[in-house]
């Protein structure tokens, strides 16, 4: 049996009584492309932190690549087969991006950065201060690649890279998992994990909402129909056996999202008089929105919620201190 | 020994900044010594004026020394007590500071720690890249001194001047140790550069003002209490007690610093 990449329990984590992320379990197998899909705030970068052993679990515990996190020594040497790129990555003003990757090869190995290089090219030889972001974020994919790494876990990797380096980098990660690495990536842009990812976890609020294949999801899902009309719609004539979801839009429109055939909605339509009928497939937001919907429904601590949402944790929100960073 | 490379990478960022220490310094130095000549020529009798300034004032910027006419007495007064153990000790402590606590501000820590580094050898990595530092300043120093008494044609021992610089360099490296606990401890570089000047500052100041007093009990929090340049320059003696203290101190101070980063969260 294959040890998981990463094997998270019951992990949980407080900032004093701010919730992080809480209780959540989560198997990422070895040799997949992993996506960790949800809003600014939701706990990914916590998430992240966490099972890098930057943060203390307040309750729970995770292993990567079979080590425990809260084993000092053993998961130590584990790092060795890492590789990590942070939600917006800040270098060494001063030194050059050559100078910088020979330190971190000093710490960990490089055995492939001239390839990686030549793949996601930066001025070397110019100090980071003056990177763009897309350049600081190529930085970071070399040095979070180049000791060929076994698991290499990313916060939002994709953002400040342009299309052209994005596909790119998309079709680098496709090669990767090719070769049996695992990648573990957080990212809140919906197409980008349709394009790349084996499966994906959805995390909203702290709180795992779904794991799912996205071949699944996306077979599962059906036809996107908006209706225009001026007359006033009842909902409850929309509710038939193929309707997955129905709801007024703000603007007055009917969205439906159905699978299956379109009689109901030909024989609903017929009390109505339309003015613009639009049917087209599912994008795969759609198939999301589902699950942060239903999340919403059965959520009893709705006070609790309420608060949390006036003071968004996590990813770009760290309870204290923000207003210091500027000084580094 | 990734300490080593954590070290000469960090020295290697700073060494602008220690080198425009050393030269303020060496400015410093020069200028204080060319004084000297027309100070022993003055009609005021320096020593009377010391005797006439309150106690307090005394044990913080004049120390031990009694007799400023020598080069010696004038040194510890001018150079030593005041320049070295407040300012260069503040300056130590607070660039310090910033030795752990800059790189979790900016989040290049998550580069390091991500790698098989653990965050003691990090810790110790970042006060080992302070140390070619403090020995820069000193050695420089030292040397300036003796060019400086060389060039006004004054005699000094230079026993006594390497007693001072090595005990003096210790007492910087203990500086430093504050400012990396500091650093370990709060994480965010004004906060940890604050409270490192503070804390060099104030027990300096303490010290001082609970000198022959009922609470002089309280100055032996301060590392001042363990380092007296006049007895060094002027007398030649050396407490070894108070290296002793110094020195252990400096360990204990590195320890704490790696132990507590070890356990806090990087945020």
């Amino acid at each position: 049996m294959t040890v998981p990449a990463i094997d998270i329990e019951g992990l949980t984590k407080f900032y004093g009584d701010v919730r992080g992320v809480e209780d959540l379990d989560l198997t990422v197998p070895e040799g997949e492309l992993f996506g960790f899909l949800g809003p600014n705030g939701a706990g990914k970068s916590t998430t992240i932190r966490l099972i890098l052993g930057f943060l203390k679990p307040t309750e729970g515990t995770a292993s990567v690549l079979g080590v425990p996190i809260d084993d000092r020594e053993a998961f130590i040497d584990v790092r060795n087969d890492i590789g990590h790129i942070p939600g917006d990555p800040q270098f060494y003003d001063d030194v050059t991006g050559r100078k910088t990757l020979d330190y971190l090869a000093s710490l960990s190995g490089d055995e492939r950065r001239e390839e990686l290089l030549e793949r996601f090219p930066v001025p070397l030889d110019r100090p980071v201060r003056g990177y763009s972001r897309g350049n600081r974020q190529k930085l970071a994919i070399v040095q979070a690649f180049m000791h060929e790494p076994r698991l290499v876990v990313m916060d939002e990797p994709t953002s400040g890279l342009d299309p052209l380096v994005q596909q790119e980098f998309y079709e680098f990660l496709r090669e990767e998992r090719d070769r049996g690495v695992s990648v573990f990536f957080s990212t809140h842009i919906l197409s980008e994990v349709r394009e790349v990812c084996d499966q994906v976890a959805i995390i909203r609020k702290g709180r795992l909402v779904a794991v799912e294949h996205i071949d699944d999801l996306l077979e599962r899902s059906g036809k996107v129909v908006t209706v225009q009309t001026p007359d006033t719609i009842d909902i409850a004539d929309f509710d038939f056996e193929e309707t997955i979801d129905a709801r007024i839009e703000p603007d007055g429109s009917l969205r439906l999202v159905i699978s299956g055939n379109y009689d109901g909605l030909v024989d609903a339509l017929e009390r109505y008089d339309i003015d613009d009928l639009e049917v087209r497939e599912t994008a795969i937001e759609d198939v999301f929105m589902h699950f942060y919907d239903a999340e919403n429904g059965d959520e009893s601590a709705g006070a609790r919620e309420g608060t949390d949402d006036d003071h968004p944790v996590g990813d770009d929100s760290e309870p204290e201190d923000a207003e210091e960073v500027a000084d580094a | 020994m990734r300490e080593l490379d954590i070290a000469l990478f960090e020295f290697d960022q700073r060494r602008r900044g220690i080198l425009i220490v050393t030269a303020l310094l060496v400015a410093t130095v020069g200028l204080t010594i060319a004084v000297f000549p027309s100070f022993g020529q003055a009609d005021v009798d320096f020593n009377e004026l010391l005797e006439s300034y309150p106690e307090e004032f005394r044990s913080a910027f004049v120390g031990s020394v009694t007799d400023i006419s020598s080069l010696e007495g004038y040194l510890v007064v001018e150079l030593y007590q005041l320049v070295w153990l407040l300012i260069v000790g503040s300056y130590f402590a607070y660039a310090a500071g910033s030795l752990i606590a800059g790189e979790v501000d900016r989040k290049s820590v998550e580069f390091i720690l991500v790698r098989p580094v653990s965050r003691t050898r990090f810790v110790i990595g970042k006060f080992l890249a302070m140390l070619p530092a403090v020995a820069l300043v000193d050695i420089v120093v030292f040397v300036a001194v003796i060019l400086g008494a060389g060039l006004i044609d004054e005699d000094i021992r230079i026993a006594r001047l390497v007693l001072v610089h090595a005990i003096g360099g210790l007492y910087l490296v203990d500086c430093v140790a504050i400012g990396l606990l500091t650093s370990a401890f709060f994480q965010r570089v004004r906060r940890a550069q604050g409270a490192a000047i503070g804390i060099v500052f104030g027990t300096f100041l303490l010290d001082s003002l609970t000198m022959d007093t009922d609470y002089e009990f309280l100055g032996s929090l301060s590392l001042t209490r363990y380092i007296d340049p006049g007895e060094l320059l002027v007398a030649g003696d050396v407490d070894w007690g108070g290296v002793a203290v110094l020195f252990v101190t400096t360990c204990v101070l590195v320890v704490l610093a790696a132990e507590v980063f070890e356990r806090r969260d990087l945020s």
